[in-house]
């Protein structure tokens, strides 16, 4: 039986003895009797309660039975407790298991220790001489499914950590009987706390050999793992002062799915002084996680103490006491003669508050105070070694950024949201039209998050100027208010924070880069992509130090500004050199980042397949760092359906998305942002395949906007045109109006009523319009749009285009003459932009002077078009027919010569085998046809 | 202050240790396996302590594992250390007492019996008092019971373990697991039955 399956047992059984026991003891057999179980449960379950009446206390009388025995033996020492400690952390316990000679092609040399799940043996190779190895085997017994796929895991998550701070794996395999064993670096040190001990490591050099952590944790970090586990036990230090970080055993690959359910197995393994409150609550943990747990670390290594343990009522409740400060513990436990506890000097008392300020920033109750990563926490320790001023000395500032990205996640999804599908309805949906349109808006409204990348650096800046000089010489508030109180733009604060990086960070290149890499995303979310290149190629000179990683990721930004100003070759060059660059790091999470950036550029190359390619080898990395149902691959997925987009592979991007809609449902709850955003995307592709279906998702939708954003929220613009396209689609265009008028009133409150959306709502309203049979409605409605496209997108333009056809065709449909001037600015536009809608402008133009009378002119330009689609353009070319027949004999038939009405006869009975039956245009022709029949 | 690791160390003035034990539980309490090290001897020398003067005034007829892991707590602790840490301070005894005499039986078991171990009948357990080698593998096997339970239901076996190591009232092994009284008697009832049932080989 497997270990789930035993536990469901055993909890069936539970539940059935403790209903039992609440019953009265003659009562409690016939209710087994009731109970539906297997029978050997049922058996089970009543020896249970025949051992619960014996009443007996055989247990308590083993144990006392021990402890005479052990009063008995006193006089004799504790010599063989067996307490020694081992080189290894997992190793305590007696043997059971007798150790082998050899193991795979080692030879084994001893027991290291014993855990629970494996025995860490010291080993050397059998075939060649070399260092001995700690070889950690799987108990027998103990080899389950779930224990093989853990030590599988780590060894797994070992082999991504190639790090001079981090125990080496060598090597894996299997023995004899197929037990899986790990090979690892033998690390011969001092755990950390002792070896400050023991050298007496002042406070300098306390915090110097405690940056290593930082380094071998933020390495673990930028490969996705996380430790969970540290503490002074697992962070040893060797002869020559290089510290190790081990035990992964635990170790979590972020956002992995694999090890999702071992949670109950980890809390035990928990050790809870060094862990966070939300670890301790047993929640979703983060990078932040491990950076309180390295807090904890630090201050006890400069104090000799614990910061504290939360008690349940604390963890769970509002009240969270806040760290101790470090220099009042240190100075207490220093009284108390420690000898833990650093020993005082000058140094490390004059940045007494600089240290409280650091660990109280690490210690953190909530993860978004603390510092963002291990390299800020390192970074910061840094500054202090250095007597730079901290960063965590502004506690303020992560806070007030992570409340300004907050405020302004909305408004930038919103900007995602906004841009799609703009062009539902009117020449069909193109993805890429769709996705040029969300980088437009979204640089747009990128301006927000400019600000808070802007804002973030005035803050650093001003950190490192006490006296706010930087502030008042480049004119940045902190308030985004500038020294006079105008309003700052963000462009200008990006421009003073990028003056100040140069000069300040000269020194710093690593750090540099970083911060210019922010700089440039922030530029280039405003598509202001040259500034983005100035920067990142500044980046990229600089590049000396070695920082490989920094220089291949500055490439591929600079290939994503190649492809943002349509540079595709160069953008296709730095993508795959920083993709190769990337490969030979084994930074696998940036080789498919790269590889999705390769997909996007594909994508606007038109190269559908390519595009296809790049985005399945993104989305099988992914597969493999973070799982299935993670987010990045559902963001590759994303990605994918584009390309099918271009391949024209409906089904499968509905299927896609589907899928990407799950998984984020589940990470994300139903109402995140990029939730919606996938829901739209995927109602819009099922406009016309699936209207119910659409309609469905887009009424749910408006209805989760209205809730989650209020009444007169700009996203709620699309939503509503979207449904009113559908609607329009479903022939319940009545529906639509509402609907319309809605979208138009919000538009009027967000002051967007001249903006790309506007001019779509205007045409679907004005359809809708022409559809109810109020033409001169609808004529109002286009002639709006009409000028409201012409300013927008200029004359000649594909969109000015559609709305000019509309109002052309129906004014040509009234009679009115000014059609005509609308129609043949269509065909002369449609001809320069090939857009093929030059027979659209023909009909249109014969259609108006059969309603004037200009019986000849019709003829003339209808034959022409009709000449031009052929007799294979199945309704077209049934229209042209009968509107051809309509010119030679007059729309009631009245006119004509016997020749031009046999013509016509013939040229309807045509249009009839073209036209499908439910055309109105159907309808005319069979009017007219009998028409002509008539005596 | 730091107590050398080796338990043969003169003896401490009671005040002195009382206060290291705090410290101690702290730092364990803290993840600090070495100090559970430590803590260990501590508790183990004074539970025998207290054992031995038991011996020799009542003769060795009545020995209660919980009266003397409660008599060593009083003997160990300070009285203001917080009521969390003293039941904290139970857990660990609890457990340091079934580590202690787990690995001293099996220890025992290994002299007489090269490590055999053979069944044992709940009959015997009379003879355990008188026999130290019986109890041995009586204890064994009920450590290793204990372990299957924790595979199974960790919450039971860790309230059974408080309660025969230890010798908590249901009250402090609420305290201590942060369950209700009324919870930690039905887990008991369960976890006993299951154990004993075990112990008597009925089960696999």
């Amino acid at each position: 039986m497997s270990k789930d399956a035993e536990k469901a047992r055993f909890a069936r059984i539970d539940a059935l003895f403790q209903g039992a026991i609440e019953r009265e003891a003659g009562e409690r057999s016939a209710w087994l009797e009731t109970q539906e179980d297997d029978p050997t449960v049922l058996a089970e379950v009543r020896e249970l309660l025949d051992e619960d009446g014996a009443h007996s206390e055989p247990l308590e009388a083993i144990v006392d039975g021990g402890l005479r025995d052990a009063a008995r033996a006193e006089g004799r020492s504790m010599d063989d407790a067996e307490t020694a400690t081992l080189a290894f952390p997992e190793a305590q316990d007696a043997p059971t298991e007798k150790t082998p000679e050899a193991i795979g092609p080692y030879r084994i040399l001893g027991r290291l220790g014993r855990g629970g799940l494996a025995t860490v043996y010291l080993a050397e190779r059998t075939s060649e001489f070399s260092m001995p190895v700690a070889l950690k085997r799987i108990r027998r017994g103990m080899d389950t499914e779930d224990i093989v796929e853990r030590l599988r895991l780590e060894r797994d998550i070992l082999a991504r950590l190639v790090h001079p701070n981090i125990a080496r794996l060598h090597d894996g395999g299997s023995d004899a009987e197929g037990r899986p064993y790990l090979v690892m670096e033998v690390i011969e040190g001092e755990r950390i706390d002792r070896y400050c001990r023991s050298q007496e490591l002042s406070v300098r050099r306390r915090l110097e050999l405690f940056r290593q952590a930082c380094e071998a944790v933020e390495f673990a970090h930028q490969n996705l793992i996380l430790h969970r586990d540290l503490k002074p036990s697992n962070i040893l230090v060797t002869e020559d002062g290089t510290l190790k970080l081990l035990d992964f055993g635990i170790a979590k690959v972020l956002a992995g799915g694999v090890e999702a359910q071992q949670t109950a197995t980890e809390n035990r393994l928990l050790t809870p002084d060094y862990a966070s409150p939300e670890q301790m609550r047993g929640e979703r943990l983060t990078t932040a996680s491990d950076i309180y747990s390295l807090g904890v670390v630090l201050f006890q290594l400069l104090t000799g103490r614990i910061p504290h343990t939360f008690t349940p009522a604390q963890l769970w409740g509002g009240q969270r006491p806040d760290a101790p400060l470090a220099s009042r513990t240190a100075e207490k436990e220093r009284t108390d003669q420690n000898r833990q506890t650093p020993p005082a000097d000058r140094w490390g008392q004059s940045v007494a508050v600089e240290i409280d300020a650091i660990l109280a920033k690490a210690l953190e109750n909530e993860p978004g105070h603390r510092y963002g990563s291990a390299r800020e926490f390192d970074d910061d320790i840094a500054r202090l070694l250095e007597d730079r001023p901290v960063l965590a000395r502004r506690p303020t500032l992560r806070y007030r950024l992570t409340k300004l990205a907050r405020r302004h996640r909305a408004l930038v999804s919103l900007a995602a949201l906004a841009v799609l599908s703009l062009l539902v309805g009117i020449v069909g949906t193109s993805w890429q039209a769709r996705v040029a349109e969300r980088e437009r808006l979204r640089a747009e409204q990128g301006q927000a998050q400019a600000e808070a990348v802007a804002d973030f650096l005035v803050e650093l800046f001003d950190v490192s100027d006490p006296y706010g000089e930087a502030r008042l010489a480049t004119g940045l508030g902190g308030s985004l208010d500038g020294p006079r109180g105008e309003r700052v733009t963000a462009r200008e604060l990006l421009d003073g924070a990028a003056l100040r990086i140069s000069a300040e960070l000269a020194d710093d290149p690593a750090r540099n880069r970083q911060l210019r890499r922010a700089m440039a995303r922030a530029y280039f979310n405003l598509s202001f992509f040259d500034q983005a290149r100035a920067l990142l190629n500044a980046a990229l000179d600089d590049a000396s130090d070695g920082d490989a990683l920094g220089r291949a990721l500055v490439l591929r930004d600079l290939g994503r500004v190649d492809r943002a100003q349509a540079l595709f070759d160069d953008a296709s060059t730095r993508l795959l050199e920083a993709e190769s660059l990337l490969r030979d790091l084994g930074a696998d999470l940036e080789v498919a980042v790269t590889l999705e950036y390769l997909g996007e550029l594909e994508f606007w190359r038109e190269n559908g397949e390519a595009s296809e390619a790049y985005y399945r080898e993104a989305e099988s990395l992914h597969r493999a760092l973070a799982g299935e149902d993670s987010l990045e691959v559902a963001r590759t997925r994303v990605g994918l359906a584009r390309a099918f987009h271009k391949q024209d592979r409906r089904d499968e991007i509905i299927d896609l998305l589907g899928r990407v809609l799950e998984v984020q449902r589940q990470h994300l709850g139903d109402d995140h942002p990029r939730v919606l955003e996938t829901q739209h995307d995927l109602a819009v592709e099922l406009i016309r395949k699936d209207n119910d279906s659409a309609a469905e998702i887009f009424s749910d939708l408006m209805e989760r906007q209205r809730r989650l954003l209020g009444p007169d929220h700009a996203e709620l613009i699309i939503t509503l045109y979207n449904l009113a396209t559908v609607r329009d689609e479903q022939d319940r265009w009545q529906e639509a109006i509402p609907l319309l008028e809605e979208a138009w009133r919000i538009a009027g409150v967000r002051g967007a009523q001249e903006t790309p959306v506007a001019s779509d709502v205007l045409l679907l309203f004005g359809r809708v319009e022409h559809r109810g049979q109020r033409p001169l409605e609808a004529a109002e409605k286009y002639r709006d749009a009409l000028a409201l496209r012409r300013s927008l997108y200029g004359d000649v333009h594909r969109e000015t285009a559609t709305a000019l056809m509309r109002l052309g065709r129906l004014w040509a449909e009234l009679g009115d003459e000014r059609a005509r001037a609308l129609l043949e600015e269509v065909r002369d536009v449609s001809m320069a932009l090939d857009l093929g809608e030059e027979n659209f402008a023909l009909l249109g133009l014969g259609e108006l002077d059969i309603k004037l009378g200009n019986l000849a002119a019709a003829v003339t330009v209808l034959r022409r078009g009709l000449d031009a689609v052929g007799p294979e353009a199945g309704w077209m070319t049934g229209l042209f027919e009968m509107r051809v027949a309509q010119a030679l004999v007059g729309e009631k038939g009245e006119a004509g010569s016997a020749a031009e009405r046999a013509e016509a006869r013939a040229l309807l009975d045509s249009a009839l085998g073209h036209l499908p039956a439910e055309y109105a245009w159907a309808r005319d022709a069979r009017a007219l046809r009998v028409q002509l029949d008539a005596p | 202050m730091i107590r050398p690791d080796s338990p043969e160390s003169p003896p401490e003035p009671e005040a002195d240790r009382a206060s290291e034990v705090t410290a101690l539980l702290k730092r364990w309490r803290g993840g600090d396996g070495d100090a559970f090290d430590r803590l260990m001897p501590i508790v183990y020398n004074e539970l025998q302590h207290v054992a031995r003067n038991h011996m020799r005034a009542e003769d060795g007829s009545t020995l209660q594992a919980t009266a003397l892991v409660h008599e060593a707590y009083l003997r160990l602790l300070k009285m203001d250390v917080e009521w969390q840490g003293r039941v904290h301070l139970f857990a660990v005894a609890a457990g340091a007492m079934r580590r202690i005499l787990v690995d001293r039986a099996r220890r025992r078991r290994a002299e007489k019996r090269g490590g055999e171990a053979r069944p044992v009948e709940l009959g015997e357990v009379a003879d355990f008092v008188a026999d130290g080698g019986l109890g041995a593998d009586e204890l064994v096997a009920l450590d290793e019971v204990l372990h299957d339970l924790a595979e199974l239901d960790e919450r039971k076996a860790k309230v059974l373990e408080l309660r025969l190591f230890g010798g908590l009232t249901i009250q402090e092994t609420a305290e201590a697991v942060d369950i209700s009284t009324a919870t930690v008697e039905r887990e008991l009832r369960m976890a006993r039955a299951w154990v004993a049932r075990r112990l008597r080989g009925d089960g696999d």
